[in-house]
């Protein structure tokens, strides 16, 4: 019984070694990633009742959640999928770029040659 | 030894439900922990932006964030304009929205009436300063031009929101130095005298509400020094506490100074509250200092700005400051705070004279922790 007992915990004792070694190398990654200035970027197409967007990832967390064409008057996405991906690229190739700011202007819509209408850029008086 | 294996195994259980975290904890009171590595703000580095929060509550606490406008370091201004939202424990998520519809500007001030955020003032590239206001519809994803601000063009006053009327006041016009505060209606689309401010006439102030109450504090004054003077505006009576006289409607009450100014003991530790272009966050319930009579209350947290990194705590309810951990980032300057989902968010301003991106977000119940 003391045998087995002895058994389990040194079986216990092994596996949380492990846990702990990995979580340690797993943040001495993290940390040696950082200091390098390396970073994972991922974006992805997404649709949604406003048409398609895009989403952005860093380091595997949630950066941009982008459901409408950025930094124009209205909420419309994007008319197809290929849009949302080459302006989420662009905004991607910001980032790699060093300049830091994924913002997309209008000249970068207009540059993609995403389609926008008058109203894009319209401002109101009430 | 039984009891031996036992003992092996609770200490090994323990040692791994702490290193499992992943967030290695040092000893310390609980002070707050400052958690560093939120989505950074999306737009180029900045400062001088504006921000308001949309469907707030009578506590200033909303769903969704905006902060835009702005200038960079190359002294380029700004007129885009992003929303945040808070995801998971510990991070936000930014969406680009429509640009301001005004001119790009910098020291603009933000609040939001009944889903709707307004935008306004502030300092253009040809450092003209500015009365025009925006209304932005987050429905529509649209900024309409409203009616202008009827007092003196002005940068850097405070908003706060009340019983859904916008109150406007403090700034700095490259001359004077403002007290008058001006409410406007949306319902009429129009701008009316409010009480002018009770305390100094002051610039870079910050502002926030509790229980349909506007607190307005710190900031730079017309003797070009920080203020010390604290006060609260109120629309409706507000009958006497254990900490406050009472107020009548329509009135700013003075409240403790954030100096060591009285003869009593509780502001002698006040050494560092003083500042301007700091930024401001309020949260509800929060439970630190449990077995404290203040446990549970509601708090304003007070940081960056000109003194600093220092953050303090300030007990809505008995009217009293106390210290927490210092903001862990770089200490910025015209930076930003605000609250969405009961979470406080610093992002954007000034440090070493170059604009930044990071954002942090303030955990007041949790012990420091200097690697997150």
């Amino acid at each position: 019984m003391h045998r087995r007992f002895l058994f389990l915990s040194i079986g216990f004792v092994l596996i949380i070694f492990y846990a702990f070694y990995f979580n340690q190398l797993k943040r001495e990654f993290n940390l040696s990633q950082k200091q390098k200035g390396l970073i994972f970027i991922k974006v992805k197409p997404i649709q949604t009742n406003l048409g398609w967007g895009y989403e952005i990832e860093v380091d595997g967390k949630p950066f941009i959640h982008q459901e409408f064409i950025p930094s124009i008057f209205g909420r419309r996405g994007f008319a197809t999928k290929e849009d949302a991906e080459l302006v989420g690229n662009r905004a991607v190739a910001k980032i790699t770029d060093s300049q830091m700011s994924p913002a997309i202007s209008i000249k970068d819509l207009e540059e993609l040659g995403i389609q926008l209408k008058p109203s894009d850029t319209l401002q109101i008086k009430k | 030894m039984k009891r031996f294996h036992i003992l092996l195994l609770s200490v090994v259980s323990l040692s791994v439900i702490i290193s499992s975290c992943g967030k290695s904890t040092v000893p310390g009171t609980q002070d707050g922990n400052w958690y560093r590595f939120v989505a950074p703000f999306q737009g180029p580095a900045r400062s001088h932006a504006a921000s308001f929060v949309l469907n707030p509550d009578g506590n200033g606490n909303g769903t969704t964030a905006y902060v835009g406008t702005g200038f960079s370091n190359r002294n380029t201004k700004f007129n885009d304009f992003y929303q945040a939202i808070p995801i998971g424990d510990s991070s936000l998520t930014w969406a680009q929205v429509a640009s301001f519809g005004g001119s790009s500007r910098s020291d603009a001030v933000g609040f939001a009436v009944g889903g709707k955020g307004y935008v306004g003032l502030g300092i253009d590239t040809a450092d003209n300063y500015l009365s025009d206001f925006w209304q932005y519809d987050s429905t529509l994803n649209q900024w309409t031009s409203i009616a202008p601000y009827p007092g003196n063009a002005r940068a850097n006053a405070v908003a706060f929101t009340i019983n859904n009327i916008g109150y406007v006041g403090t700034g700095y016009d490259g001359y004077n130095y403002y007290g008058d505060f001006w409410k406007y209606d949306p319902s009429s689309n129009s701008w009316g005298q409010s009480i002018t401010f009770g305390g100094f006439k002051r610039s870079g102030a910050v502002a926030f509400v509790y229980n349909n109450m506007g607190f307005v504090v710190t900031g730079i004054g017309e003797s070009n020094g920080v203020v010390n003077d604290f006060y609260r505006f109120s629309t409706t009576a507000v009958p006497a506490d254990a900490y406050h006289q009472a107020q009548l409607p329509n009135s700013w009450l003075h409240l403790n100074a954030i100096t060591n100014t009285s003869t009593a003991t509780f502001d002698d530790g006040y050494t560092n509250i003083q500042r301007s272009n700091a930024v401001l966050f309020v949260m509800s319930g929060v439970t630190s200092g449990l077995g404290s009579p203040d446990a549970g209350r509601p708090k304003a947290f007070l940081t960056c700005g000109t003194a600093g990194s220092s953050t303090w705590e300030y007990d809505i309810i008995s009217d009293l400051w106390t210290t927490r951990t210092s903001y862990e980032s770089q200490s910025v300057s015209y930076g930003v705070g605000f609250t969405i989902n009961n979470r406080g968010f610093v992002t954007t301003g000034l440090s070493g004279g170059t604009g930044v991106s990071a954002t942090s977000e303030f955990f007041p119940d949790q012990v420091y922790n200097q690697q997150d």
